[in-house]
């Protein structure tokens, strides 16, 4: 098991409770998405996974070891995070974004440029035209592609994704979905990925956890709640891609 | 003119080289307490209000009172070390500021990604925070430089050289050559060093040239002004006596140094002391255009050797006495007081008073039938006169004693006062008795009947330390009761209405009263 949390819970001093007794698991290499509306605690509940926020209550095992016992900057170095928005260093260059925990973890040049050329062509940029750009220089998707490598850099076991592709126009969505699966299934890598979007749990989680006002609604694969969603709640959120899906099939079928 | 330009060129390399030193030190110490300070107070939110109001109030401070003041806070030291602690104070704001508001206006989701990647506080701040905030801070440094190098102009009442000393000289002895060029050369400098300082922030972000780029650009800037007072061979020597305690016989070869306060008599007499103490084999180094009180302080502390003063200045200045005393019975008491209380030798008088004097354009004194100080009570006239005047106890017992409370006081630079009475601007003047301007411009002393103004008798002081030493008193006793009131005010008016040089008026001087009695 890579990741395991349970009750997690988080009061923010304002007394806003923003994640009420969050429960779940995550296997090797396993994508688990946390999918909700706005508000419902997502962001809170991954940041507590690296220890960007401090629970207030329930605990985290990572790799077996409980996350409170580590020192939070030896955690974070071991874990990948793609943050809300790209959250990339705008003074460095991709190469020297994508380099900064490596160069934490002191490892040699030759190593750090290595594996920077390597990981500029696993999110399909080029080495030639993008290692010494300015992320001001970059695309939106092509940042988002800079951030997925930087979270990548030190292969770690684990990654968190905050709404990685949120932003980004469905084109340049749909490929660096495609890219992403691409890369877990080549690296192995396990991710918990926070998303409101439904149809995008549905394409590329292992298993789906429905948060709704900071607690869990439903957890299960995306065949599971397609089949039987369970809650109201869940069949809202469901709604929505089926209506698109059914009548892009109608669409088809007159054409034919 | 061409000569008067010649000499500024000549100064040049001296002034330009002090008042680099002041810049850069002052710069580099207000760097090393601003950013430290400001990183503190921005990761500090409740700190950072009460560390920009402290350095606020600091800024609200007129300079040249920040200046003055350090010389009493540190116990009448002149030169270097006050100017410098003022002009780091002065740089530390606008540093600070620009250290808190850069640091404050990084974007927190970056902050938060420099967490996220596993930095420590102190790797986001070395590695994100300050290399973000660093235009910023930079903005902050140069508007430092700019105030910096303008506020070392002001140094020179303190005794600190710097390209202030055209402007305070020049200023006194109406040469304006002088002055401009100090201005010219102090903007010009300012602009220099901003552009380095941008030309070096420019490189660091190409940041491929980053280190060549900056480093020219610092290291020639800090070349020139360590090199320059080499050039010269100047150095802050301190006075002849500041060996310890050792009594020292003998002036030939030895340094020492004449203190002279702002304006032109003074000017002129240090110049006559410097020919004297040559003569006799010295090496001489003058600073000029001290502070009135400053140049007192300084000559306590031993940082200058001699200088000349007034009895009326020291009698109600510096020993603070209320009452009313006789030319020759002052300089006695002063005498006495001034070798008990601070190990002081009075020399002796040089013979002339230079008194304040209410003066007045003789037509007017004989259309209005006025010819004391008396005859101006109960008249709203309008009274001209330097600043420090009208701070002291001469001004305030005069007007009670003569009921000048209807009189309208205009503080003005002693250069312009002469001009603004010729010129109808105001009807009296607090004059000095032995100004060149006074029969120049046909102007008449008013009588003092009730011996209100006290004797301002010039006289050498010479310093505690100095005072061990019998034969730098020896040397300059040739000048005791050598110089009538008439030579001295023949002397101003060659500077101050004829163009000459300081120097070249105190060779003539010399040659009036020292030469003569050969
Ligand atoms: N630092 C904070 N202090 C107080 N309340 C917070 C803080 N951060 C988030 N919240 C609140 O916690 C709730 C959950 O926020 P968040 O986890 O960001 O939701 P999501 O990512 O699902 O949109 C919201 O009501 C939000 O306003
Ligand atoms: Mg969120």
């Amino acid at each position: 098991m890579t990741l395991s949390a349970d009750a997690l819970t988080k009061r923010f001093p304002d007394g806003t409770l923003a994640v009420d007794g969050v429960s779940f698991t995550v296997a090797a290499g396993e994508c688990l998405a946390i999918i909700g509306e706005s508000g419902c605690g997502k962001t809170t509940t991954l940041k507590m996974l690296n220890r960007l926020v401090e629970p207030t209550g329930g605990s985290i095992a990572f790799a077996g070891e409980e996350v409170t016992t580590l020192k939070p900057e030896a955690l974070r170095r071991r874990i990948g995070w793609v943050m809300q928005g790209d959250g990339l260093f705008p003074h460095m260059t991709v190469a020297e974004n994508i380099a900064v925990t490596p160069r934490l973890l002191n490892w040699d040049k030759a190593r750090i440029d290595a594996r920077v050329d390597a990981l500029i062509e696993q999110v399909r940029l080029s080495v030639s035209e993008h290692r010494g750009r300015y992320p001001a220089q970059l695309s939106g998707g092509q940042r988002q592609r800079v951030a997925i490598a930087r979270a990548l850099s030190v292969e770690p076991e684990l990654l968190l994704l905050d709404e990685a592709f949120g932003a980004l126009d469905p084109l340049t969505r749909g490929a660096l979905q495609d890219d992403f699966t691409r890369l877990r299934r080549e690296l192995g890598f396990a991710a918990v990925m926070v998303t409101h979007d439904m149809a995008e749990a549905l394409l590329i989680a292992d298993r789906i956890l429905v948060m709704k006002a900071g607690r869990v609604v439903r957890t299960g694969t995306p065949e599971d709640l397609l089949r039987d969603p369970g809650d109201a709640y869940v069949e809202e959120l469901l709604a929505m891609p089926r209506q698109q899906a059914r009548a892009i099939e109608r669409l088809e079928a007159g054409h034919a | 003119m061409p000569d008067r330009l010649d000499e500024a060129v000549a100064n040049l390399p001296g002034y330009l080289g002090g008042h680099m030193q002041l810049v850069l030190s002052g710069l580099l110490i207000s760097v090393l307490i601003a950013v430290p300070l400001g990183i503190f107070a921005a990761r500090n939110r409740t700190l950072a209000g009460p560390v920009l109001g402290v350095a606020s109030t600091l800024q609200t401070i007129p300079s040249l009172a920040l200046l003055a003041l350090m010389v009493p806070i540190l116990g009448g030291r002149i030169g270097f070390a006050p100017a410098f602690i003022a002009l780091t104070l002065y740089g530390i704001l606008p540093i600070l500021r620009n250290t808190v508001v850069g640091l404050q206006g990084v974007d927190p989701v970056v902050r938060e990604a420099a967490r996220g990647t596993g930095m420590t506080p102190l790797q986001s701040l070395q590695q994100v925070e300050l290399p973000l905030a660093l235009p910023t801070i930079i903005a902050g440094l140069r508007t430092a430089t700019v105030w910096i190098v303008g506020t070392a102009t002001l140094a020179t009442p303190v005794g600190a050289t710097s390209l202030g000393n055209y402007i305070f000289s020049g200023l006194q002895t109406r040469d304006w050559t002088t002055v401009i060029f100090g201005c010219l050369v102090a903007a010009g400098l300012a602009l220099l060093l901003d552009q380095a300082i941008r030309l070096a922030e420019l490189a660091a972000r190409e940041r491929k040239r980053a280190p060549a780029f900056a480093g020219i650009a610092i290291a020639a800037v800090m070349a020139m002004g360590a090199a320059l007072p080499l050039v010269t061979g100047t150095s802050a020597a301190r006075g002849i006596g500041s060996g310890e305690g050792e009594v020292m016989a003998g002036i030939e070869g030895r340094t020492v140094v004449i203190g002279a306060k702002g304006f032109t008599e003074q000017y002129i007499l240090a110049a006559l002391l410097e020919r004297v103490l040559e003569d006799a084999g010295a090496d001489v180094e003058i600073r000029e255009n001290l502070g009135s009180t400053i140049a007192f302080d300084a000559l306590r502390s031993g940082e200058i050797d001699v200088y000349v003063d007034y009895t009326g200045t020291i009698w109600a200045t510096v020993m603070e006495r209320e009452e009313r005393a006789g030319r020759y019975d002052m300089f006695v008491r002063m005498a006495g007081w001034l070798r008990e209380e601070h190990g002081i030798l009075a020399l002796g008088r040089l013979g002339f008073e230079n008194a304040y004097g209410y003066a007045v354009r003789r037509d007017w004194a004989e259309e209005n039938g006025i010819a004391t100080i008396a005859d101006l009570s109960g008249r709203s006239v309008r009274v001209g006169g330097d600043p420090e005047f009208f701070a002291r106890a001469e001004w305030l017992r005069s007007r009670d004693a003569y009921g000048l409370q209807d009189a309208r006081t205009r503080p003005m630079d002693s250069t312009f006062m002469y001009g603004a009475l010729r010129d109808g601007e105001v009807d009296a003047v607090s004059a000095y008795t032995t100004d060149g301007r006074i029969s120049d411009y046909d102007l008449v002393v008013l009588d003092d009947p009730l011996q209100i103004l006290p004797p301002y008798d010039a006289v050498m002081l010479i310093s505690p330390d100095a005072a061990r030493n019998p034969a730098l008193a020896g040397t300059l006793s040739v000048l005791l009761n050598a110089i009538p009131a008439e030579t001295m005010r023949q002397a101003n008016a060659m500077v101050d209405l004829d163009g000459a040089t300081p120097g070249e008026a105190a060779a003539w001087l010399y040659g009036e009263v020292v030469a003569a009695e050969d």
